[in-house]
């Protein structure tokens, strides 16, 4: 089976911090390259500059732009972008999260367990750096 | 006529055609006081006195000259007027006395009479026809009574709408309420046709006359809308129109009852704008919740992977996962109250569900001492949200192992062409009778205090299964354990979600 997965960095989008900085610490321990942004409009900017994530974790409910917004964003940009890109999103079950959810490639629901989540980001993300510790039992 | 013609002298037409006895009578009738209005001599001209003059008795000889006899005579005074008629004839024979007697008259004299017996006859007659005209007249005035009672009720009757129109739409009444309600006086609005009440989209629509046309149909149009008022503004309306028709069917008109119930429709709105404010705080409480304890969970985690044999931190982890659990449980409540709750129907296996919940409880089996007896004797699927009988099959396993720690739990799976059932049971306690029937209301728990959560689990599994048109039934005998069965329909049957 041939990996499709890239090495690129895992772009982040959540407005809690404790929470953006508990993703940042334990996916860079799991050796992963993460841009962490806390909202939207921060991702958007993100998603110019750095090159093209191997995954995108959205939370939804967020101040400045939220997760919705910022997919109508990517769809303005081009139609196909929100399917093309790896975004999983990232929060509590709710009609409206789950309904946004079927557009994208994939849910997870808060609260989540750490294997859940390496589980994810393995799915979609190679590591750049080798030999690093893995929490993943 | 009134009670005062009492004292007044009475007026007496003699038909009489013989002139001598004619003229005996008159003159008798003046010595007795009364007044003769006419002498005549045959039916025609009877008929043309009553019409012209006022008489208060007649004298009716039965021969008379002319087409019509007195009977004859009497009988077609009696369809024109109420006047008492006193027949006299020379013979009776028993066919006269049988066509006189159809003719309704007061009293008979046979000739030839005394005086005495005229002014008898004619005093009896006189009173009886007075005490009968008081009875109509009291009959009258009591239906006038009631009749000023009854517009004065509606008159005045401010809580309804109450307002007549003809048979082409116009409004030939209008009461108080009708006033309140509707914001129009009587006087600007009586002749008017009633299409003035619609909008001009309704009046284009011919709403109003379509309206008639159904009350005229079926006796009644009822509905319950919104109406504008004098002044442009709305309300919400209980309308009920009846069509008033005569003895031939044919339409006379229509009566209007319009009731305000603006109030209630508000009241209601604000219940429904609440419902959605507070169905809104929970999914937004909720999320606020969540992301704290992702974070709180994550950390813990981290933490336990570096010092695996750190007891506390299994502990609070153990809450973490409590903490979930009740917050899934109280967004469902807030979604099953406000009937959101959303299913997603498509083919599921069910013994492959109860395999993988089997095996994701194996571990939390093991730590209690207790055995997990799982039996699949055959695969059994249906049309079911795989979501949410999971979430019934995984309260139905995590109830048993809470509630019977220590004993073994049994799950097993059955089916025929119809149903499916699903057997959960353990060898615990088992659940008194009196709390057999409650178990599945909300807020109930059958355990001691020290059980932790909110006592909606079964609540909600039981609306899940009710939503899938299943069943969810408890057998339990104290001392030898409870048994939960559910029954689920496998193909997708009519229901009202909860």
């Amino acid at each position: 089976m041939k990996d499709t997965r890239n090495c690129g960095s895992i772009l982040i989008v959540e407005d809690n911090e404790t929470l953006l900085d508990t993703f940042q610490s334990l996916l860079e321990l799991e050796g992963y390259h993460v841009v962490a942004t806390k909202n939207g409009k921060e991702a958007l900017a993100a998603l110019e500059t750095a090159k093209r994530p191997c995954l995108i974790l959205l939370d939804m409910f967020m101040p400045i732009m939220d997760g919705w917004e910022f997919l109508e964003q990517l769809k303005l940009k081009d139609a196909d972008l929100i399917t093309s890109l790896p975004i999983v999103i990232a929060s509590a079950a709710g009609e409206k999260a789950e309904s946004a959810a079927k557009q994208v490639r994939g849910f997870i629901k808060k609260p989540f367990d750490l294997d859940a989540l390496l589980k994810i980001v393995m799915t979609f993300c190679k590591k750049p750096k080798k030999d690093t510790n893995t929490l993943l039992n | 006529m009134n009670f005062l013609q009492k004292n007044a002298k009475a007026k007496i037409l003699v038909v009489e055609d013989e002139n001598i006895v004619a003229l005996d009578i008159e003159r008798g009738l003046k010595r007795l006081g009364y007044e003769v209005s006419a002498v005549v001599s045959n039916g025609k001209d009877a008929i043309q006195e009553v019409k012209t003059k006022h008489i208060d008795l007649i004298l009716m000889d039965i021969q008379i000259q002319g087409s019509m006899d007195g009977i004859q005579t009497a009988d077609e005074i009696r369809k024109l007027f109420n006047i008492p008629v006193i027949f006299l004839t020379a013979y009776a024979d028993e066919a006269t006395l049988h066509r006189a007697k159809i003719a309704e008259p007061y009293g008979y004299l046979l000739k030839p009479f005394e005086e005495t017996e005229l002014h008898t006859a004619i005093e009896v007659v006189l009173q009886k026809h007075r005490s009968f005209r008081n009875k109509e007249i009291l009959s009258q005035e009591a239906l006038i009574l009631s009749e000023e009672r009854f517009n004065l009720f509606v008159d005045s009757n401010k809580e309804y709408a109450l307002y007549m129109i003809d048979a082409e739409g116009h409004i030939i009444s209008w009461n108080a309420g009708a006033e309140r309600i509707k914001g129009y006086k009587p006087e600007e609005i009586i002749g008017k046709h009633f299409s003035i009440f619609y909008t001009p989209e309704e009046a284009s629509a011919e709403k109003s006359q379509h309206e008639l046309e159904i009350a005229a149909q079926r006796g009644k149009f009822e509905e319950e809308n919104w109406r504008t008022r004098k002044d442009g503004s709305k309300f919400w309306a209980s309308i009920v129109i009846t069509s008033l028709k005569d003895e031939n069917s044919k339409i006379k008109g229509y009566g209007k009852v319009i009731r305000d119930l603006s109030a209630t429709k508000i009241a209601e709105e604000n219940l429904r704008q609440a419902i959605v404010a507070r169905d809104e705080f929970m999914s937004i409480a909720s999320h606020e919740l969540r992301t704290p304890l992702t974070a709180l969970k994550l950390q813990l985690q981290i933490a336990q992977r570096i010092n695996p044999s750190e007891k506390s931190l299994s502990i609070c982890l153990k809450q973490v996962e409590t903490l979930s659990v009740l917050m899934d449980e109280l967004l469902d409540i807030s979604r099953i109250q406000s009937g959101k709750l959303n299913f997603t129907f498509k083919k599921t296996n069910l013994s492959k569900l109860v395999f993988n919940l089997c095996h994701i409880f194996e571990e939390a089996f093991k730590k209690e001492n207790t055995e997990l007896i799982c039996e699949f004797q055959q695969d059994i699927d249906g049309i079911w949200d795989s979501f949410r009988i999971e979430q019934v099959i995984t309260n139905l396993i995590a109830n048993a192992l809470k509630y019977a720690p220590g004993k073994p739990v049994k799950i097993y799976v059955q089916g025929n062409e119809d149903n499916a059932q699903l057997y959960v049971q353990d060898s615990g306690p088992g659940i008194p009778k009196e709390k057999q029937k409650k178990i599945f209301d909300r807020f109930e728990r059958v355990g001691s205090p020290s059980v932790s959560g909110l006592g909606l689990g079964l609540y909600i599994s039981h609306q899940i299964v009710e939503a899938h048109g299943g069943t969810i039934d408890l057998k339990s005998d104290l001392g030898k354990g409870s048994t939960f069965i559910v029954t689920l329909p496998r193909k997708l049957k009519e229901v009202n979600t909860p």
